[in-house]
C-alpha cells in the first residue's frame, strides 16, 4: 500500500498518461502466458493495467523459485530495461488474464513542465521496485528459517517420542510382570489364609490389602497412645495395632487376649498392606509409562458414550497422594456423553491438576485449594481447573505449552516438561480448545470440548 | 533407662513404612518413629527431648512439600539439643547444590540413594548408632543389637 502512495506522490497518473497511453503499445496475456523467459532478450518496460504476473527463477539444478509477484500499477522488466542488459533474469508469466502497457528502450523521452529527465521520471519506480523485491526476499528468508526451526523441533520430538516409546515398551514388560505376579501372589495367599484361617486373621489380611495404611503417621501416634491407655499395651504393641487402623469395635472380640493377638493382627494386616502398596506402586509405574508413551504413539481406542466426569474422577483418584495436602472443590455438572479415549482425557486432567497442586505445595501457599468444575453450554463441554497458587509468571505464559518446557528442573517429581505439551495436543486432537489465565493467587485453565 | 529413637521422614507413606520395616531388626532396643513431613518430625523431636530421651538418628527424604530434608537436617544440625544425632539423607533425586548444602550446612553422616539396599541401610544405621552411643557416653554394653563390633573396636582403639 505504501508503495502505491509513494508512486502517486511522484505522479503515477502523469507517467501513465505520458508514457503508457499509446494503444499500439499494449499487450494482453491469458492466464499462464509467458511474458519473457529467463536469459532471453527484453528491451521493454511494462506497466500492469490489470491482472497479476509472477516471476520465477530457475537454478542450475532445475529447481524453480518465485522471486517476485506484481499486480496492477506495478512495473515488470525493470531490471533488464534499466540495467541496459536487455536480458531478463527471470521467467515472467501471467498468473491470471492480464492487460499490460509498455515502452521501448529506444522510445523518445517525454518532456514535462519542469523539464525533468527520463531518469528523474523513472528513478522512484526503479527504487521502489527494487526495495519491494528486496523485502520479499527477506520475508522468504525469514519464513524459510522459521520452517527450518519448526522442522528441527519436530524432528527432535519425533526422536524423543521414539526413544520414549521404546523405553516405555521395555518398562511396560517389566512392570507388567511385577503387576501380574503381585496380583497372583496376593490372590493365592488370600485363598491360603482363607482356608487355614483359625482366628479370623484372614480378615486382617483383607483389611490391609484393601486399604493399606490409611492413617497418617501422626494419626498412628495418636491412636497408639489411646490403645496404650485402653488396653495397657506397651508402646511397641500399641503402635503395631494402631497402624492397622482397626477400630475399638473391630478389636472387641479380641479384647481378652489383646496383647497376644496384637502381634498376629499386625502381622497379617501387614502382609495384606504390603500387597496393597505393591499393587499401588506398580499401577503408578504403569501410569507413568503410559503418559510417556503418549508422546510416541497415539492411543486409538475410543469409547462411545463416555461420561467425561468419570475421567475427572479417575484422574483425581490417581492423584490421591498429592490431594491429601490440598483442599479439593468438585463441581461436576450433568454432561452429554462424548466419544473419546478415556485414558487420554484422564491424562489431560491429571497433568493440569497435578501442576496446580505442585505449584501450590512448592510455594507453601496457605490453604491450597483446587477447584474442578464441569458444565454443558450448547454443544460444548467446559472444564475449568482453578488453583490459588502463585500463578504463572508473565514471561513464562507463552512457553508453558511448549514441549521441553519445565519449571521442575531441580528434580521435583516428574519433570520431563512434556505434560502441558501433551495436554494441548490431546485437546486439539478432539477439536477442543485450551486457554489459561493466571495472576498471583488465581490460575485458571479452561478446556472446551465439542460434543460430537 | 533412657530411650533411643530413630526418626524416619518421608512424604510418601508407602516409602516411609518400607524404611521402618527394614529397620525393624533394631526395634527391641530402640523406637522407630515415622513422620510424613519435616514439621511433624520437628514436633516429635521436641517431645522426645523434653521427655529426656535421645534422638539417635534422623533418616530423611529430601524432596518434600514444605521444608526440604536438607533444610530440616540443617536446622537440627544447628540445634544444640541434638549435638550427636546422626543424620542420613535418603533420596531419589537431589541436585548438585542440594548435595553441597547437605554436606556443608547439615553435616549429614551418610547419603543413601533410592532405591536403597536393605543390607546397606542396616549396616550404615548400625555403624552410625555405634558412633552415637559412644559420643553420647552411653554404656555400649547395654545395646548389643545396636552396635557394630568393627566400628566399636576402631573407635575404642583410637581413643585408647
Amino acid at each position: 500500500m505504501s508503495k502505491k502512495r509513494f508512486l502517486q506522490s511522484v505522479d503515477l497518473d502523469w507517467l501513465k498518461k505520458a508514457y503508457f497511453s499509446n494503444p499500439d503499445q499494449r499487450k494482453t496475456l491469458k492466464k499462464g502466458d509467458i511474458l519473457m523467459k529467463q536469459g532471453e532478450r527484453n528491451d521493454k518496460l511494462y506497466l500492469i493495467l490489470s491482472g497479476s504476473l509472477v516471476a520465477n527463477l530457475t537454478n542450475e539444478e532445475g529447481n524453480s523459485f518465485e522471486v517476485f509477484r506484481s499486480t496492477t500499477d506495478m512495473f515488470v522488466g525493470v531490471y533488464s530495461f534499466f540495467s541496459k542488459t536487455f536480458s531478463s533474469y527471470a521467467t515472467i508469466l501471467a498468473e491470471e488474464d492480464s492487460e499490460l502497457a509498455y515502452i521501448d528502450s529506444h522510445q523518445d523521452v517525454v518532456e514535462d513542465d519542469e523539464c525533468r529527465t527520463f531518469v528523474e521520471h523513472f528513478m522512484p519506480i526503479v527504487v521502489s521496485e527494487i526495495s519491494a523485491r528486496q523485502l520479499m526476499a527477506q520475508r522468504v528468508a525469514m519464513e524459510k528459517e522459521n520452517t527450518l526451526k519448526k522442522l528441527l523441533q519436530t524432528e527432535k520430538m519425533a526422536t524423543l517420542g521414539q526413544m520414549a516409546a521404546g523405553l516405555a515398551h521395555e518398562l511396560n514388560n517389566a512392570i507388567g510382570v511385577l503387576q501380574r505376579k503381585t496380583e497372583w501372589l496376593s490372590e493365592e495367599i488370600s485363598e491360603y489364609l482363607n482356608e487355614k484361617d483359625t482366628k479370623g486373621m484372614f480378615s486382617f489380611f483383607k483389611i490391609g490389602l484393601k486399604k493399606g495404611q490409611f492413617l497418617s503417621s501422626s494419626e498412628v501416634r495418636g491412636r497408639q497412645k489411646e490403645l496404650q491407655k485402653k488396653y495397657q499395651l506397651d508402646s511397641n504393641h500399641a503402635k503395631k495395632l494402631a497402624k492397622t487402623g482397626l477400630t475399638d469395635d473391630e478389636l472387641l472380640p479380641y479384647k481378652e487376649e489383646i496383647i497376644e493377638e496384637a502381634e498376629r493382627m499386625n502381622y497379617y494386616w501387614e502382609i495384606g498392606s504390603t500387597f496393597h502398596d505393591m499393587l499401588l506402586a506398580s499401577n503408578h509405574a504403569v501410569h507413568v509409562v503410559k503418559s510417556v508413551k503418549q508422546l510416541g504413539v497415539a492411543n486409538i481406542g475410543k469409547t462411545e458414550d463416555l461420561d467425561l466426569n468419570e475421567t475427572i474422577n479417575e484422574a483425581l483418584s490417581l492423584l490421591k497422594s498429592v490431594l491429601r495436602r490440598v483442599d479439593l472443590k468438585l463441581e461436576l455438572g450433568e454432561l452429554k456423553t462424548i466419544s473419546a479415549n478415556s485414558g487420554e482425557l484422564v491424562q489431560v486432567w491429571l497433568n493440569i491438576i497435578k501442576n496446580g497442586c505442585e505449584s501450590m505445595l512448592n510455594s507453601n501457599t496457605s490453604d491450597p485449594t483446587i477447584l474442578v468444575k464441569s458444565a454443558m453450554k450448547g454443544k460444548w463441554i467446559y472444564v475449568v481447573i482453578e488453583d490459588n497458587g502463585p500463578g504463572i509468571p508473565e514471561e513464562l505464559k507463552e512457553k508453558i505449552f511448549q514441549p521441553s518446557f519445565t519449571t521442575k528442573k531441580d528434580g521435583l517429581s516428574f519433570g520431563l516438561g512434556l505434560g502441558l505439551a501433551i495436554v494441548q495436543r490431546l485437546v486439539e486432537n478432539y477439536s477442543g480448545k485450551i486457554s489459561v489465565e493466571s495472576s498471583p493467587g488465581k490460575t485458571t485453565f479452561k478446556i472446551k470440548l465439542p460434543v460430537s | 533407662m533412657e530411650k533411643l529413637y530413630i526418626i524416619c521422614v518421608d512424604d510418601q507413606r508407602e516409602v516411609l513404612s518400607t524404611i521402618a520395616k527394614d529397620l525393624s531388626v533394631f526395634e527391641n532396643d530402640l523406637t522407630i518413629e515415622e513422620c510424613e513431613s519435616a514439621a511433624e518430625a520437628e514436633e516429635l523431636i521436641d517431645e522426645i527431648d523434653s521427655e529426656g530421651n535421645f534422638v539417635a538418628m534422623i533418616i530423611s527424604d529430601h524432596v518434600m512439600p514444605g521444608k526440604s530434608g536438607v533444610e530440616f537436617l540443617s536446622d537440627v544440625n544447628k540445634d544444640d539439643r541434638f549435638p550427636n544425632t546422626q543424620k542420613i539423607l535418603l533420596t531419589g533425586l537431589a541436585t548438585h547444590q542440594d548435595t553441597i548444602a547437605a554436606i556443608n550446612s547439615a553435616s549429614i553422616n551418610q547419603y543413601l540413594e533410592k532405591p536403597w539396599n536393605k543390607e546397606e541401610l542396616i549396616k550404615s544405621v548400625k555403624k552410625l548408632l555405634t558412633q552415637f552411643i559412644l559420643k553420647t557416653g552411653l554404656d555400649y554394653q547395654k545395646y548389643p543389637t545396636l552396635t557394630d563390633q568393627e566400628t566399636l573396636f576402631e573407635i575404642l582403639k583410637k581413643h585408647g
